[in-house]
């Protein structure tokens, strides 16, 4: 048939650390419905909107940052919730510098699932490390009706020694420090990556062959 | 519903009643607005169609929760009737009363009761017979709870309404929400009525509002409430001349337990009405477009035909029904909250007037208490029609009556359809807002859709042209060859029993398309609940994606009152462009999906594609939502209705061409960017033309090769061969005696 020769046209995925102009890049994961989509515009736009739509795949926000004093470009990937969207969504985990777990406070399974979807993402990013910077966002606590206690939660996050953020993306609470952590974490890491960059800013591609740039 | 015939259109309105400033429901989010969901309750209102019942039209929302409502109104009511303070005679109330009865029974058969019956609500129409107005407030208003004015009139509640009393709605305490009224405490009311009536003038005139109550409320402790009303108001002499039938039906409406009180439905078939029932023919509801009842079962000739072709002048645009009427009515420049300003209906204070006293810092005011008397305002308007008549003085008889020309036809076209076909190639924002044109257009697809499936061909031919929005619900269903006993295959699936989708739906439901009115009141919401849970249970194979709420919304939207069809339309839709999309393991279809788009970017734009290979920006990080929800989850609902008028005209290749149209839109800024600023842009989707989107796909698809969109996982097509076993079991459907047309988009 037509299609079981033929090569595949699709490239496997861009390589994100090859033509970076931005600094960082973090992903937003966890269960549908928990707030991802909220936390991220609350903490770019300083804005809750109440109707949202669902995130299908990803979608892509920028920011600029300082930490140190050091200008720092943030892309934020937001990503579907969904399980089944899961190995759709992990094609968007590659290059990341960081992650981001969130749940939802008063679901239960939104916590619960939360060492699913890490898992998943410390398959897919390679090399596989125990200490890739992450935090732990319990979302919505402006709401009453509590199912995940602050003391639960904490206790898991200390056992895989993940920070731990109790926010609200609607009142804005403690959105803005959780973001700051993640990226200062994810700067520590990559660090050396991150200096060459600034010692030599117009070599953007240090090792990867130079490619014709349209300016 | 029926043609407008000599009744009017007539708009009220009145106010919900506004919600408390940054109070949050459990979920955290806002509170839905309650004119949301009012509008959401009215729409079922648009449905109830009987000869004794004013049929409602629209609803719209105005500032500060006030409602507009748009129903047929009559001039004349009871209220002018008792004007003339004449007694009525005992023959003439038997028949007002079995009309008022025929219209309470009937809306009783659907869960409604009127709860405001009074004089000026029972119209008359130029024939004198009953119409019963306002007999939805109730019902919309979640019985009252959502308005901050009572619903009644003080002298015909009935005493267990008046028993009750008054709950506020502000005092949102939930913690005793009281039984709502049932249809007898409408027949107290209607015993009030006839009293009035054959007593020439209204009862309890001399007494104040409470003094009223109180007194209707004391009559529990008399024996004979008859004689003490006729005593009250010096009217015992013309008691003795009323016929014994006048007076048994008084007995029965003014009984004053409420479990004594017959229903309007016993009522109805008691025997005092012996004589007058014979009179009134039974009202058969006209069969729906997709229903399997024939829908020529009741029709009935005129015994003189001749009648049927009238004299010149006769009015043509009264034919037409009132839901068209008021359509071309609002084309041809109406304006309800014009037409209540100029009645004063809706007064507006000078703003200097209505500042508060004294503000909190969340914004609630004090100092300026609204006035409560104008929370519900009785007047209706009568939306006059002369400006659409004048509009439509062109048009002529053969506009309202288009010959259905067969495909073979060598009839020659009529002037008109020539100056029509001069209008079609005009833009279609354009077509679509201008009266004449639609006006041709519904009468056009009407006609064409009473006739489907037989004319289904010819509904194909001219949806290519356009089609037109009042009736796009029905076109599309033909479109997508609906039919057979949908409301009966609908109703045989469990909705109810929980699934464990449930908490997904229920996820989804309040993010998709809520920035419109109808698709996030909370009626909009269960209507959402029940259609995606019947297609989930009823596709075991295929599973629950999100997504698939999003591609529900425009069925939904519009057939808002017809869930089965809203069902039907999307388990079309779906395995004909969607095939095997909603697989639990979807990633092979999706993938040659994806693959095959690619090709097609390659194909018609090998620049842009190689542009886009080169910085690795391939469509599995923008496309999905695309097509997984064929657009709906990335375009607004009047952008996807336009979009899809042409989509369902082409095959299941015909959404590769417009993802590659809109890649084309944004072509310049695709190819002036590298990847970091292609995927700012798709993850909000800029604005896209969606006309020029559409012609430019239908370009591409003319020149896109067949074998260029194969698929593997595509759709098989139909065998013939599996057709001949079950042929004569179903013979009735048109998908045996005529395959699917094969007006593809490419052969013009």
């Amino acid at each position: 048939s037509l299609q079981s020769g033929a090569p595949p046209l699709i490239p496997q995925g861009p390589s994100m650390d090859a033509s970076k102009k931005v600094d960082l890049k973090i992903i937003i994961i966890g269960a549908l419905g928990v707030g991802k989509t909220s936390l991220l515009h609350q903490y770019v736009h300083k804005r809750f909107y109440e109707d949202y739509r669902t995130t299908l795949g990803a979608s892509i926000l920028t920011k600029v940052l300082a930490v140190d004093n050091t200008p720092l470009k943030v892309q934020i990937w937001d990503t579907g919730g969904q399980e089944r969207f899961r190995s759709m969504v992990s094609t968007f985990y590659k290059g990341s510098d960081g992650c981001m777990l969130a749940f939802d406070v008063t679901d239960r399974e939104s916590f619960e699932a939360l060492d699913n979807w890490r898992n998943d993402f410390l398959d897919k990013v390679i090399p596989r490390e125990q200490d890739f910077p992450m935090v732990v966002l319990g979302n919505k606590i402006d709401i009453c009706d509590r199912q995940v206690s602050k003391e639960i939660a904490s206790a898991w996050c200390k056992e895989k020694d993940i920070p731990y953020f109790e926010v609200s993306a609607k009142n804005n609470i403690n959105v803005a420090e959780a973001f700051e952590t993640l990226a200062k974490q994810a700067l520590v890491t990559y660090k050396g990556i991150f200096e060459s960059y600034l010692t030599d800013s117009i070599k953007l591609t240090p090792y990867d062959k130079p490619k014709k740039r349209c300016c | 519903m029926f043609p407008l015939k000599d009744t009017e259109m007539g708009a009220s309105t009145f106010f919900a009643s506004a919600l408390p400033h940054d109070v949050c429901g459990s979920n955290g989010l806002p509170l839905t607005p309650n004119s949301i969901k009012i509008l959401g309750r009215f729409q079922i209102l648009k449905t109830i169609t009987h000869p004794r019942l004013c049929q409602y039209v629209d609803i719209t929302r105005g500032k500060h929760e006030r409602l507009v409502v748009v129903a047929e109104h009559c001039e004349k009511s009871l209220e002018d009737l008792l004007r003339e303070r004449k007694p009525v005679s005992s023959s003439r109330i038997l028949c007002i009363a079995y009309e008022v009865l025929q219209g309470l029974q009937y809306m009783n058969k659907h869960g409604m009761v009127h709860r405001a019956l009074s004089p000026c609500n029972i119209l008359l129409d130029r024939k004198g017979h009953v119409k019963l107005a306002k007999f939805g407030l109730y019902h919309m208003t979640a019985q009252g709870v959502d308005v901050d004015f009572p619903i009644g009139y003080p002298s015909y509640l009935a005493p267990e309404v008046i028993a009750k009393g008054i709950v506020k709605a502000s005092d949102h305490s939930q913690c005793e929400k009281p039984l709502p009224s049932g249809p007898k405490s409408d027949l107290w009311s209607l015993g009030i009525i006839i009293f009035e009536l054959f007593m020439g003038r209204k009862l309890f005139q001399s007494l104040e509002i409470a003094e009223r109550l109180k007194f209707i409320i004391m009559l529990g402790c008399v024996d004979d409430i008859i004689t003490v009303l006729a005593e009250e108001h010096g009217c015992l002499d013309i008691i003795k001349d009323l016929s014994e039938n006048v007076i048994a039906l008084l007995k029965k409406c003014l009984t004053f337990q409420p479990s004594k009180r017959p229903t309007p439905e016993e009522l109805l078939h008691d025997s005092l009405f012996c004589e007058v029932s014979s009179v009134y023919p039974s009202f058969h509801k006209p069969a729906s477009l997709f229903s399997s009842s024939p829908r020529c079962a009741n029709l009935t000739l005129p015994e003189d035909i001749s009648q049927l072709c009238k004299d010149e002048d006769s009015d043509y645009l009264a034919e037409r029904s009132i839901e068209e009427v008021y359509y071309l009515w609002c084309l041809a420049g109406g304006d309800l909250e014009k037409e209540l300003v100029n009645k004063e209906i809706i007064r507006s204070k000078p703003p200097v007037c209505t500042l508060p006293n004294f503000l909190l810092e969340d914004g609630e005011s004090f100092g300026q208490g609204r006035d409560r008397s104008s929370l519900l305002d009785d007047t209706t308007v009568i939306l006059s029609l002369c400006q659409l008549r004048n509009r439509l003085k062109d048009v002529g008889g053969e506009a309202f009556y288009p010959l259905l020309e067969d495909d073979q036809s060598t009839l020659p076209h009529s002037n008109s359809s020539n100056e029509l076909s001069a209008a079609a190639s005009l833009p279609l924002i354009i077509r679509e807002r201008d009266t004449e044109y639609q006006l041709n257009r519904i009468v056009l697809f009407d006609r064409l859709l009473k006739a489907y499936p037989y004319k289904k061909n010819q509904i194909w031919k001219e949806a290519r042209v356009d089609i037109p929005p009042l009736l796009r619900g029905a076109t599309w269903a033909a479109l997508l060859g609906v039919e057979g006993a949908i409301q009966e295959k609908y109703d045989a699936i469990d909705k109810d029993t929980p699934i464990p989708t449930d908490r997904q739906i229920e996820v989804d439901i309040p993010r998709c398309h809520q920035y419109d009115e109808l698709l996030s009141s909370p009626e909009g919401h269960a209507k959402f609940r029940h259609v995606l849970k019947a297609w989930v249970v009823s596709h075991p194979d295929l599973v629950y994606w999100q997504g698939l709420d999003s591609l529900c919304a425009p069925f939904l939207y519009l057939n808002f009152n017809n869930e089965a069809l809203a069902y039907a339309c999307m388990s079309a839709f779906i395995p004909k462009y969607l095939y095997n999309f909603f697989l639990k393991d979807n990633s092979h279809v999706i993938q040659e999906y994806l693959t095959v788009f690619s090709q097609m970017i390659a194909f018609h734009d090998p620049e842009l594609s190689n542009h886009l290979n080169e910085i690795g920006f391939i469509p599995d990080l923008y496309a999905i939502p695309w097509f997984l929800t064929m657009f709906t989850h990335v375009f607004p609902l009047h952008k996807i209705f336009h979009l899809w008028d042409t989509l369902l005209l082409g095959n299941s290749s015909f959404p590769f061409c417009i993802g590659v149209a809109i890649l084309q839109q944004l072509r310049d800024r695709l190819l002036a960017n590298g990847f970091n600023e292609c995927i700012l842009l798709f993850s909000d989707l800029p604005e896209i033309d969606i006309e020029r989107c559409v012609r430019e796909s239908i370009n591409l698809f003319r020149w896109t090769p067949k074998s260029a969109t194969y698929r593997q996982y595509a759709q098989p097509p139909r065998q013939a061969s599996d057709s001949n076993g079950t042929r004569s079991s179903m013979s009735c459907f048109s998908a045996d005696y005529q395959e699917a047309p094969q007006s593809d988009l490419v052969s013009d």
